[in-house]
């Protein structure tokens, strides 16, 4: 099994979301420093080791990023699944488009921005050293993993050099690019708790305050840029994959809930920046009965994924 | 024992550590106001604002001597564990 996989590996996730930047900042053992992973391990970027942890390299490449308090595991398909359908979707997009898949592990309970500049610079760092020339990156997240990219792709970041003209593509997958409610709840649950002059209560609203900046970054979404909201990079294609609750998208339990944690955005709202001049506003997917964490390993979110870097 | 499981160890022991002291941090704080309460009020009564002062200072001492020693107890263990971890590391690379 895939050490990453495990569920030591995967409790030192969750802590690393719930208190990562605590857990950095004190210098604990437990801090994930950001990494592309092959098997669970660091992989060190040079071309030896590139060559050495996919038999075939390709010009094609695709980073998956994960999501709050998850590792490189959440987009392994379930055991249950036949060998050929297993893997993820980037040894699937491997199989099926010719792509060299590097998976991202992080430590999710850092700032998004943080985050955001350490995947530019380990991009950098990617592209220097692959031992091919590159026809094009495709960029995958999954939840806060789909905006630490959109906050890497920002062309003012000084990290951001020559690998930001190979991104033809990224795709969000239940990204709460808007903020989630769920953080804007606990976020509530906190000021409240801490405003009622008991101590108990104020013991709780301080406990709970304890989460992580990462975590409380979810409540406003996309990173902003130092020109306030960040726009969509305008040299890539843009896909917002979301997932709901109900069968029926347009059920309101659906409209509220979305997919648990991350509500379907309204498209006038995506294809505002097109009005605004831009072209590169976001095409949405809806998928109906796909909940936020199976959108990372479902069959018919990796069937339009395909269908995407087939264009 | 393998490098990363014993890195995580003593991450989590460190962990532990910090969460421990600052529990026991919060609940001392919390207990003392809440003793504090009682003596404020039998303080107003001149007679006995003398005695209660010394009652509440014995008071403090004890409690604070108790959470001091839990404090101290889970620093000593946690550096213990830490040693150990560190010989394994050792042994293991």
């Amino acid at each position: 099994m895939d050490p990453s996989q495990t569920w030591p590996e995967r409790g030192v996730s969750i802590l690393n979301g719930m208190f990562g930047d605590y857990l950095q900042r004190r210098g604990n053992e437990l801090a994930i420093d950001m990494s592309f992973r092959h098997h669970g391990r660091p992989l060190e970027l040079n071309a030896a080791n590139l060559r050495a942890a996919n038999s075939t390299l390709t010009r094609k490449l695709c980073v998956l990023v994960h999501g709050f308090c998850c590792n490189e595991s959440i987009w392994t398909f379930p055991a249950t699944a036949t060998a050929s359908e297993g893997g993820s979707y980037g040894t699937r997009l491997q199989r099926d488009a010719g792509y060299t898949p590097f998976t991202l592990r992080y430590n999710t309970g850092l700032p998004i921005a943080d985050s955001a500049g350490h995947l530019a610079k380990l991009l950098e760092d990617l592209v220097a050293a692959y031992p091919l020339p590159i026809e094009e990156i495709t960029l995958i997240g999954h939840s806060m993993g789909g905006l630490v990219i959109r906050g890497a792709c920002d062309p003012a970041r000084p990290e951001t050099k020559n690998w930001l003209e190979h991104v033809k593509r990224v795709i969000y997958i239940g990204t709460p690019h808007d903020g989630a409610d769920l953080e804007r709840f606990a976020h509530m649950t906190t000021g409240t708790l801490r405003a009622i002059p008991n101590r108990v209560t104020r013991l709780i609203g301080d406990i709970l305050n304890m989460r992580s900046r990462g975590v409380k970054d979810l409540r406003f979404g996309r990173p902003l840029s130092d020109n306030g909201a960040l726009s969509w990079l305008a040299s890539a294609r843009h896909y917002l994959l979301v997932g709901t609750l109900t069968k029926d998208p347009e059920h309101p339990l659906g409209r509220i809930f979305g997919d648990a944690l991350v509500r379907v955005p309204d498209a006038g709202e995506a294809k505002g920046s097109e009005a605004a001049g831009q072209n590169s506003a976001p095409d949405i997917v809806i998928f109906p009965g796909v909940h936020h964490l199976a959108l990372a390993h479902d069959a018919s979110v990796y069937r339009c994924i395909r269908q995407i870097c087939a264009g | 024992m393998e490098k990363t499981t014993i890195r995580h160890l003593q991450g989590l022991n460190d962990l532990i550590a910090d969460a421990v002291d600052a529990g026991v941090t919060r609940t001392e704080q919390i207990h003392r106001s809440i003793a504090r309460r009682p003596y404020a009020v039998l303080e107003r009564i001149s007679p006995m604002a003398a005695p209660v002062r010394t009652i509440e200072f014995v008071q403090t001492t004890i409690t604070g001597s108790v959470y001091w020693t839990i404090r101290l107890a889970t620093r000593v263990s946690g550096v213990v564990v830490s040693q150990v971890l560190e010989r394994l590391d050792t042994r293991a690379s």
